[in-house]
């Protein structure tokens, strides 16, 4: 555990590490080239370049890293040196540090393979050497210069640095680089920072509520967060953000306490933090729409730390720390202890807390343990290593879009006609390693743009946990499902579609504690957000146990408002559901009578018609409302059968599909309006005679010569009536052309193996007619 | 007619790699029925043979259906039916025209391709106000070439076109 939190450390150190040194390069060359050119420092690199080597030292520092630390805290002097405006840039001291840096890399790929910096000590000695010779010369050069009341001249500074123009003068720095400065290095970092930022903050929540919740491990979770504002101080520091960097390092502080007692905060402390946590946010949102990140209500918050921090310190003596506890109890001496401790702090850490729950021979082997680490380590794997890069998404979409053309290509060539009735055993294999090598390939590919809706769903719990207070409601937000994967940009359509589902719900679906144990319900509220694959489908479903909607007020004030005209008998309860969606079917007046749905309904409508999906309202009057999103993955690979209908093929989800039967004459039975039902078992089903809807020639009229497939989309089935099964296969989903966006009951199409094109069964859709064929719905579609 | 005029273009489109600016006054002429008709050569992607159409339902009768260029699924409208002509049987003449409006590609069935042909903007004259139906909607003038009158199609208002799509639909 220890060492894999200290590998991940580190690969932390050494990804970011790199990146810093990639930034700063290019401007501490501009630097030198600029100070040549104009014989002016910019004041803005200058910061930048030290503040790079400072936040490594410190990194390198509390990480053991001491080659690194030394080299860094010398380079960093004399950055200072110039950044003071005590000495003018020179090509020794640009070489000098781009050397400092070269070593620094190298130092790194140490870190990498070896987990320690232990090498290269000619370089680093001569590197320092030439770093220390600078420092002192300038450091003599300020004395003399003081001395004699003027500054000497040097190459490529003609003035004295007093006098430097303004703007651009090293000697009033501002404490930060102002962030919307033109420096686009800087625009990228700041960006950066504030997407992990969000992430991190979002992730600080997710843990806060889940300590609130009484999760298990709750010493795990703290030390989480600890880590969490410790690198978001860092972060905040390397950019110049004080505030910022002053705050997380309070709540640091105090998350430090809480580790070191095994204390598990007070409520009102996760309160705190939870406040803390949005005011961050807003900071996030300072900084990347261009403002400074310094906004209102840090003093306030500083207060808030302040006042946890002594509440935290006083309670924190009534605990004792593990260490003393195990001196005192004679397991481990203090020599030992004080050795430990010193580990602690130059290695990973918590050695002695983590073993101490065990006896004083498993501390003492902990740390002969960790003396032989450097040896350990080396041959552990390189598992460290971490990159990340960030792709333009139109390469990524041009990726998956060639990795398609490359299955159906697979198909095209595997499955060509001319090798029919052909004994190819080498072609065969060598078939069938490409296909494995592609299939891969197309998971990998659709992989890549997938990601989890973890990160949506976790904004939910804030929500929920505030809207709740709020209203005195009592919920509980239940998740499904968040590990399910789904397309970058889904993730964005329906965070805010999400969000006005789940406030409606607790809003005005679930009922305050007093109606629901008046009603018979438990006091406390369920609210669920379930996510789940169906098909070529994600579905997202959001559901409570409130009172559900009221059908009579959402047609009356449809009526009202115009949007229905005509008799309300015939609408059906989703046709009559629907309305909530429209814009502004929910007013002022509405809101709270008809169980209110609608505000902000009309915006997930509009998400999700955009993601190409459907919205399904499932309400029972006192038992709670579900409302099904339905979305089709954008391009998505699944299995389907290849079904036949005199010359067409079409292609039907394997998924949807339950059992296909030949049926005897004896299972039909035809209704007075020409439905067809076929019985399986204990079911009636309705068929569906696909040669009627698409108007072809099937080879077969009677249903017991041909084959029906029994297809189920959400619990409703139906049975397609068909000539032939021809097979199943890797279905590559493309979407039909907008310009045919009418089309019913088809989902999409694929390409075949002989390259010809094949329409994908929206059973979805064929369902849901079917569904309504009592009311001869088929008879009118296929005339 | 001059049938040595007539071109292969699915043979040379690759061949045809003329800039944006030499596009300018260059038509695509083709052939429905007896009539010669002609659309800006800056629509037009390539032109394939006819081939297997997979028929989409709920299409208005004009939409023949999709085919596979090259791995892209496109939908194609046969032009004579689109003028509501009498349909023909398709044969080696008939092509497919690829062209791209709005950002997607749509095929066009027309009888048979005939050439690319430029036409200065004072041989065009503007379409008949007297023309019958709303096809003249769709012209976007009368071009004069050689001995030939060629009709200039609007294609974008051919294709997207809301009214028309309704009628038919």
């Amino acid at each position: 555990m220890n060492q894999n939190l200290e590998l991940e450390f580190l690969s932390v150190f050494v990804s970011e590490s790199r990146e810093l040194i990639q930034e700063v390069e290019p401007q501490l060359i501009q630097l030198h080239q600029s100070a040549l050119q104009t014989g002016e420092i910019d004041s803005s690199s200058v910061n930048a370049i030290f503040r790079l080597f400072h936040s490594m030292k410190g990194s390198a520092a509390s990480l053991g890293l001491a080659n690194i630390a030394s080299l860094t805290h010398r380079a960093e002097t004399l950055l200072d040196l110039i950044r003071e405006g005590k000495i003018a840039v020179e090509n020794e001291h640009v070489d000098s540090l781009l050397r400092a840096l070269d070593l620094t890399g190298l130092f790194l790929e140490l870190v990498e393979s070896n987990h320690n910096d232990h090498g290269y000590d000619d370089e680093k000695e001569k590197i320092e050497t030439e770093l220390e010779s600078l420092i002192d010369r300038a450091e003599n050069l300020k004395k003399t210069d003081k001395k004699a009341g003027k500054v000497k001249k040097t190459r490529i500074e003609e003035k004295p640095p007093e006098n430097v123009s303004p703007g651009k003068a090293p000697v009033a720095i501002p404490a930060f680089i102002p962030v919307n400065s033109a420096d686009p290095g800087r625009k990228s970092i700041i960006e950066q920072f504030t997407e992990e930022g969000s992430d991190f903050l979002d992730n600080a929540e997710g843990l806060l509520l889940e300590l609130e919740k009484g999760a298990e491990n709750p010493i795990q979770k703290v030390r989480e967060l600890f880590r969490g504002f410790h690198s978001f101080k860092g972060n905040c520091g390397f950019l110049g953000l004080e505030m910022l960097e002053n705050m997380s390092h309070k709540a640091e502080n105090i998350l430090e306490t809480l580790f070191d007692y095994e204390m598990i905060p007070a409520p009102e402390h996760i309160m705190t933090f939870l406040i803390i946590v949005d005011v961050f946010r807003h900071a996030m949102t300072d900084l990347a729409t261009g403002g400074t990140g310094d906004i209102e209500g840090f003093q306030a918050v500083a207060n808030l730390l302040d006042q946890m921090k002594q509440a935290v310190e006083n309670e924190e003596k009534g605990h004792k720390k593990l260490g003393q506890i195990l001196i005192e109890e004679g397991v481990v001496t203090q020599e030992q202890l004080d050795a430990a401790l010193k580990r602690q702090k130059t290695a990973i850490g918590e050695v002695l807390v983590d073993m101490g729950a065990v006896d004083a021979q498993s501390v003492e082997k902990a740390l002969i343990k960790q003396t032989e680490q450097n040896a350990q380590t080396s041959s552990i794997s390189k598992g460290i290593k971490r990159s990340d890069i960030r792709v333009d998404l139109t390469k990524l979409d041009k990726l998956v879009n060639l990795v398609g053309e490359l299955v159906i290509a697979e198909t095209m060539v595997t499955r060509n006609p001319d090798l029919k009735n052909l004994a190819l055993e080498n072609f065969d294999k060598a078939v069938h390693h490409l296909r494995r090598v592609t299939s891969e390939l197309q998971d990998v590919a659709l992989s890549v743009r997938m990601i989890p809706l973890a990160m949506t769903f976790q904004k939910l719990v804030r929500v929920v946990h505030d809207l709740a207070r709020k209203q005195k409601k009592k919920v509980k937000l239940i998740i499904v499902g968040e590990e399910t994967e789904v397309d970058k940009t889904m993730t964005e359509q329906i965070a805010d579609p999400l969000l006005h589902m789940v406030r409606n719900s607790i809003d005005h679906g679930l009922e305050s504690p007093e109606e629901r144990v008046a009603a018979g319900k438990p006091e406390t509220g369920k609210v669920m957000v379930e996510a789940r694959y169906e098909g070529g489908e994600v579905w997202i479903i959001v559901s409570d146990d409130g009172k559900g909607l009221s059908r009579e007020k959402i047609v009356s004030t449809a009526i009202e408002k115009g949007l229905y005209r005509g008799d309300p008998a015939n609408l059906s309860d989703e046709e009559a559901y629907s309305f909530i969606f429209e814009p502004g079917f929910s007013t002022k007046e509405t809101v709270s009578e008809i169980s209110g749905r609608g505000v902000g309904m009309d915006v997930v409508k509009k998400n999700i018609e955009k993601l190409k999906g459907r919205i399904t309202v499932r309400s029972r009057p006192g038992l709670g409302t579900s409302i099904y999103l339905q979305i089709p993955l954008t391009l998505a690979i699944i299995d389907g059968m290849l079904v036949r209908v005199g010359e067409a093929r079409y292609t039907i989800p394997l998924l949807s599909i339950r059992e296909s039967i030949r049926p005897l004459k004896t299972a039909i039975t035809v209704t007075p309006d020409q439905q067809e039902l076929v019985r399986i078992r204990e079911e009636l089903i309705p068929v569906i005679r696909l040669h009627k809807l698409h108007g072809k020639t099937p080879d077969f009229f009677n249903l017991d010569e041909g084959i029906l497939v029994i297809v189920e989309d959400q619990g409703r089935k139906a049975a397609l009536f068909i000539d032939d099964i021809l097979g199943q296969q890797q279905t590559v989903i493309k979407g039909l052309s907008n310009y045919l966006n009418q089309a019913k009951g088809i989902s999409g199409c694929t390409i075949l193996g002989d390259g010809a094109v094949s329409l994908i069964l929206d059973i979805g859709g064929l369902v849901e007619k079917a569904g309504r064929a009592d009311r001869g719905y088929f008879d009118q579609e296929a005339n | 007619m001059v049938e040595s005029q007539r071109h292969d273009f699915s043979e040379d489109y690759d061949g045809e790699d003329d800039g944006e600016d030499t596009q300018e006054g260059k038509y695509l002429s083709f052939r429905i029925g007896n009539e010669q008709y002609g659309i800006e050569i800056k629509h037009v992607t390539e032109i394939v043979g006819i081939q297997k159409i997979t028929e989409v339902p709920d299409m208005p009768e004009y939409v023949k259906g999709v085919i596979n260029l090259r791995g892209n699924v496109i939908p194609v409208v046969d032009i004579r039916l689109r003028f509501r002509m009498k349909a023909i049987e398709y044969d080696d003449r008939t092509c497919v025209i690829v062209v791209n409006v709005e950002e997607s590609p749509i095929g066009l069935v027309v009888d048979a391709v005939r050439e690319v042909i430029s036409i200065l903007p004072e041989q065009i004259s503007p379409p008949p106000s007297v023309a019958r139906g709303d096809i003249s909607r769709y012209i976007k003038g009368m071009g004069r070439f050689e001995n030939d009158v060629i009709i200039l199609l609007a294609i974008d208002k051919l294709l997207f076109d809301q009214r028309l799509t309704q009628i038919s639909a």
